[in-house]
């Protein structure tokens, strides 16, 4: 081996056993995540990290009002959610004010709600191809959308895609079929979990905009949840989901 | 009969793609990862593990009669637990060809399916909670040497046992003996034993096996709320109601 060569080796094996531990770190960081969490501010809408307003575009900000309009009338008629159980799908979901239970595993982590006991998986690293699926499987859209994530160092980068455009992205703000959604899990500290999430959707928002969740860890004993119905909320009489108490100021 | 099952099978369950893949824990008391059945799945059980017939009582049978009358004769299903979106309970979700994921705690174990988003969770080294019932029930379980043992009751709602409706109460009392085994390839085994007085005159027991399969562990989203959610949804998918005669 010349000199060149084997200086190359070198830098070649360094860089590969930093990755492998850089990645071994990234496994062993993701168990901290594990456990049951809740909320830590119930809320139902999103709010801007940096404060301003929402960057609506003309679209978004008509279906806006319109949804704020009617649900002022009582007319809940634009959340499927909320007339008929639908998933609230993604980011919705994560305003959960019930607790949920996240599992890190290597290939994926998988967070069951208590909420309607739905469930999310995201995959980590090259996602399982599942040959049960049809191979243009992707192309449908979903609630839950496709998530894919990957450790940085002890934050858990996740993006979706393929998210339904019949769903909302909170009580009353709209979501598109072009909707990115961009996560960074971390933990802030050993019961407190941050879910800083960027929203892109072109057919809503003029630019990119960001929001923070925060959850508190709860103690393991919740865990198993009570069977959640939602459709049996719904049979009661009952709010499926939590409604909007005070709307914010245009 | 023999090789149309099993090109069936191969068709339903195609090998695994060739990519890095979770490996098995070999501690046999490890239950996690993905499973999918590996037999057909059986409208009508008919019969138990040993070959006899299901001992149902005539108020049973009679219920059995009137389902598979709807069904088959008038083409007019009876809206069972699963066309109403609800848990439809172990015995029918255990038999059908869908994947199946288990998360195991010390104090807990869950069974995530994708069908119908149904959670089956069981708390471990615990006692019933009398006061609760579930669409699945109140399940603990306890470790038999490396089996794993579930005793589940306090149904909230009478079981359709199988698709075409076998009939089990709100009082049944159904265990299942859940371990590993591996006979040249690694499967699941479970034993389901329906202890109902109501609906049967002595327990019975059935035997399934799963395969494991960690390439399935990607499960299609299963929403079924929005089909049956509004008033008329049940019966634009060609469900009656079901007259109300619990076993």
């Amino acid at each position: 081996m010349s000199a060149s060569n084997h200086r190359w080796w070198r830098i070649g094996t360094a860089v590969f056993a930093t990755c492998a531990i850089y990645i071994n770190v990234g496994y062993a960081q993701s168990k901290g995540i594990e456990g049951v969490w809740r909320i830590a501010a119930p809320q139902v809408l999103f709010t801007p990290l940096d404060g301003r307003a929402i960057p609506f575009t003309a679209q978004g900000l008509r279906a806006y009002q319109l949804h704020k309009q009617a649900a002022e009338e009582g007319d809940l008629s634009f959340d499927p959610t909320m007339t008929g159980c639908a998933s609230p799908g993604q980011p919705r979901l994560m305003l959960t004010s019930e607790p949920f239970i996240i599992f890190a595993r290597p290939s994926m982590i998988t967070i069951l709600y208590q909420w309607n006991r739905l469930f999310r998986q995201i995959s980590i690293g090259k996602p399982l191809k599942n040959p049960l699926l049809a191979p243009n499987y992707w192309e449908f859209l979903a609630s839950q959308g496709y998530a894919q994530g990957t450790w940085m160092g002890n934050a858990l980068l996740v993006t979706t895609i393929g998210l339904s455009d019949e769903k909302l992205l909170d009580n009353l703000l709209p979501s598109s079929d072009q909707l990115i959604l961009r996560e960074r899990f971390r933990l802030r500290d050993r019961d407190t979990l941050e879910d800083r999430l960027t929203i892109q959707d072109p057919v809503n928002f003029t630019r990119p905009w960001d929001a923070l969740l925060s959850y508190r860890r709860q103690s393991d004993q919740l865990f198993p949840f009570p069977e959640d119905v939602c459709l049996d909320h719904l049979e009661a009489k009952q709010a499926p989901w939590p409604t909007i108490s005070q709307l914010p100021a245009d | 009969m023999q090789r149309k099952m099993a090109d069936f099978l191969r068709e339903k369950l195609p090998p695994p793609e060739e990519i890095s893949l979770p490996v098995q824990s070999s501690n046999p008391r490890d239950l996690e990862g993905t499973w999918i059945a590996d037999q057909l799945t059986l409208l009508r059980l008919g019969n138990d593990m040993y070959g006899l017939p299901l001992p149902l009582k005539p108020s049973a049978q009679r219920i059995l009669d009137r389902r598979l009358k709807a069904t088959y004769v008038d083409k007019r299903p009876y809206a069972n637990a699963a066309a109403r979106c609800r848990p439809a309970g172990q015995p029918w979700q255990l038999g059908l060809i869908y994947p199946f994921q288990i998360f195991q705690k010390k104090q807990s174990m869950v069974f995530v399916f994708s069908e119908m988003h149904t959670i089956w969770s069981v708390r471990m080294d615990s006692a019933h909670r009398e006061s609760k019932t579930q669409y699945l029930g109140d399940s603990v379980g306890h470790w038999d040497g490396d089996t794993l043992v579930i005793d589940t009751k306090n149904y909230k709602a009478p079981l359709w046992i199988d698709p075409d409706g076998t009939p089990a109460s709100v009082h049944t009392h159904a265990t299942f003996r859940i371990r590993r085994i591996n006979y040249g390839q690694p499967k699941l085994e479970i034993v389901t034993t329906i202890d109902d007085p109501d609906s049967f005159s002595r327990p019975w027991s059935i035997v399934r096996t799963y395969v494991w399969r960690p390439d399935f562990a990607l499960f299609q989203e299963y929403n079924c709320e929005g089909q049956v959610s509004s008033p008329d949804g049940l019966s634009q998918y060609g469900y009656q109601p079901e007259p109300d005669e619990a076993p």
